[in-house]
């Protein structure tokens, strides 16, 4: 096999775990981090994500169940379905089993009901992978939840190790507001409030992933508290925070906490990682090789453009056969550290 | 039939068929084996070195070395080389059944009799094989286009060609076959006679 497409491979996953513990740690998954998280993190985006990268660390993953028995309750589960369904993440069947799990270990069996899909234990397959990309082979006693969706895996032993999430901090803005607030829509609105001087509902409705009827009622909805203010225009609405009343919860840095638009940038990393794990993309003659990242370049960057980080794939076009290949490399590699830093 | 795997191609035709060979193995494409005229032949074969534009197909041949009819171009082969043109930035058409696209085309008007057995072939790998026309073909396919177009870059190749008074008399006979109209014979003795070859007109 290639050795610099088989380095590129083992570099994405480095950075994409990186990644995962870093926003899961600053929502008290315990375990590794170099780097503290300090954007606010999007919880479903990032489980719906999780649940395809982690399958190469079983300890992320396990750790993740832990901290969803703990902390589930603030998770939105209407959101995770409509994520999943609008970006077509490729995590349904591990988000099914992580259901059936919360149906017997939360408190509310009939949320977590609601998110698994019919059973379907056809072509079984391992749920976890070394990082080479082997299977780690499963003992004969299989974890019944997962097995009832194709994923075999041994016996669940949650260790009780995950905390709620902190009180405090930018990362967990959205876990503490739903906490306030319940689990609704006004949430990822107060936080897309506090990113920007003033947002437009359809805007706030495609960054969000509610609806866009959801969005301008809601909105229409907070802006009698006089917390939200409403500005007409053009046959358009806008809206902002009314200056200082919020801003200790939602500003506490005084200037507006970016809002990062997770669910795209997030499907296009986890349509990157299961396109470079691709068995047919493996030991490829260099310019098969290159048409191939070219193709996956296509397919990724409506997704990065969605999320704002459109830019950082150059167009392809302008680079002929084996030379886009570095030039591919060269720009994941430059997302990955962003996102890492 | 005759290895050619040594071969370059002009332009960037050998890259373009390579990767052909890798998109189509990809998308799980059958193997297929195409027959080559024009320029990239001419090239490939070693009998004139001059620039093409694209890569001509007048068959394609099965397995058991059958040929057969290139219009149209199987669709996963059409797609493949689309994919192609977009990577190394080459005109859409790059491959294309041109010589024999229609009715009116070099292979439903019928080939020359033992094309398939002269052919020199390259393997690009599994799921792609060319196989280049033969200087007698080549001859034959010169001069039908040269009277049909009235002299042109076809009567420039098959003046190189060179081809031996037997070699243009067999040609000939074979283009008559295609065009049994006085026309067309009409315009052969135009040819012969304005490009060097007039002493053949009494025999063709």
């Amino acid at each position: 096999m290639d050795t610099s497409f088989l380095e590129f491979r083992a570099y994405i996953l480095d950075r994409l775990l990186d990644l995962l513990w870093r926003q899961w740690s600053a929502l008290g998954v315990p375990g590794r981090t170099t780097v503290e998280e300090r954007r606010v993190v999007d919880p479903e985006s990032l489980l719906l994500l999780s649940l395809t990268v982690g399958r190469y660390d079983a300890r992320l993953f396990d750790e993740i169940l832990d901290w969803l028995v703990v902390n589930g309750a603030y998770l939105n589960v209407q959101r995770l379905r409509n994520l999943m369904k609008r970006f077509n993440f490729q995590s349904q069947a591990q988000l099914s089993a992580v259901s059936e799990l919360l149906m017997k270990k939360s408190n509310d069996p009939l949320k977590w009901k609601r998110l698994a899909a019919p059973r379907s234990p056809q072509n079984p397959e391992p749920l976890f992978f070394l990082k080479s990309g082997k299977p780690i082979p499963t003992p004969n006693e299989k974890a019944p939840e997962f097995s009832a969706y194709g994923l075999l895996r041994g016996p669940i032993k949650l260790r009780g190790h995950a905390q709620p999430f902190p009180t405090k901090g930018m990362p967990s803005l959205l876990l503490r507001l739903r906490a306030l607030l319940g689990v609704n829509a006004r949430c990822e609105l107060f936080c897309l409030l506090a990113a920007a001087e003033e947002i437009h509902p359809s805007d706030v409705a495609r960054q969000t992933g509610y609806s866009p009827r959801t969005v301008q009622n809601t909105l229409a909805e907070m802006s009698r508290s006089g917390v939200v203010q409403m500005r007409s225009g053009n046959r358009e609405k806008w809206y902002c925070l009314q200056n200082d009343v919020l801003d200790h919860l939602l500003k506490p840095e005084g200037s507006p906490t970016p809002w990062i638009n997770w669910a795209p940038l997030f499907r296009a990393l986890e349509r990157l990682w299961i396109g470079v794990i691709d068995p047919k993309r493996q030991n490829l003659d260099p310019l098969t090789q290159a048409s191939e990242l070219r193709r996956l370049g296509k397919e990724i960057r409506p997704l990065l453009a969605d999320a704002g980080w459109g830019r950082q794939l150059e167009d392809d076009s302008s680079f002929r056969g084996v030379e886009y290949s570095a030039i591919f490399i060269r720009n994941i590699e430059g997302i990955l550290n962003q996102l890492n830093q | 039939m005759r290895p050619l795997n040594d071969i370059r191609l002009p332009g960037n035709f050998d890259e373009a068929l390579q990767l052909l060979n890798g998109r189509l193995a990809l998308d799980r494409a059958p193997r297929y084996n195409l027959i080559v005229c024009g320029g990239t032949a001419l090239n490939a074969t070693g009998l004139i070195s001059r620039t093409t534009k694209d890569v001509d197909i007048v068959a394609l041949m099965d397995d058991s070395e059958v040929l057969l009819d290139p219009a149209p171009l199987p669709q996963p082969l059409v797609d493949a080389a689309l994919v192609v043109a977009e990577n190394l930035g080459l005109a859409n058409d790059w491959l294309n059944n041109g010589p024999s696209s229609d009715d009116g085309g070099l292979f439903r008007l019928g080939l020359p009799e033992g094309i398939a057995k002269r052919l020199a072939w390259k393997t690009y790998g599994e799921n792609l094989r060319v196989g280049f026309i033969h200087r007698f073909d080549q001859i034959n396919f010169k001069l039908y286009a040269a009277v049909d177009q009235r002299g042109g870059y076809h009567a420039d190749d098959l003046h190189t060609l060179a081809p031996t008074d037997d070699e243009l008399l067999e040609a000939a006979r074979w283009a008559k076959t295609h065009d049994p109209s006085d026309g067309f014979f009409q315009g052969l003795k135009w040819f012969l006679e304005e490009f060097g070859y007039g002493h053949l007109v009494p025999r063709i």
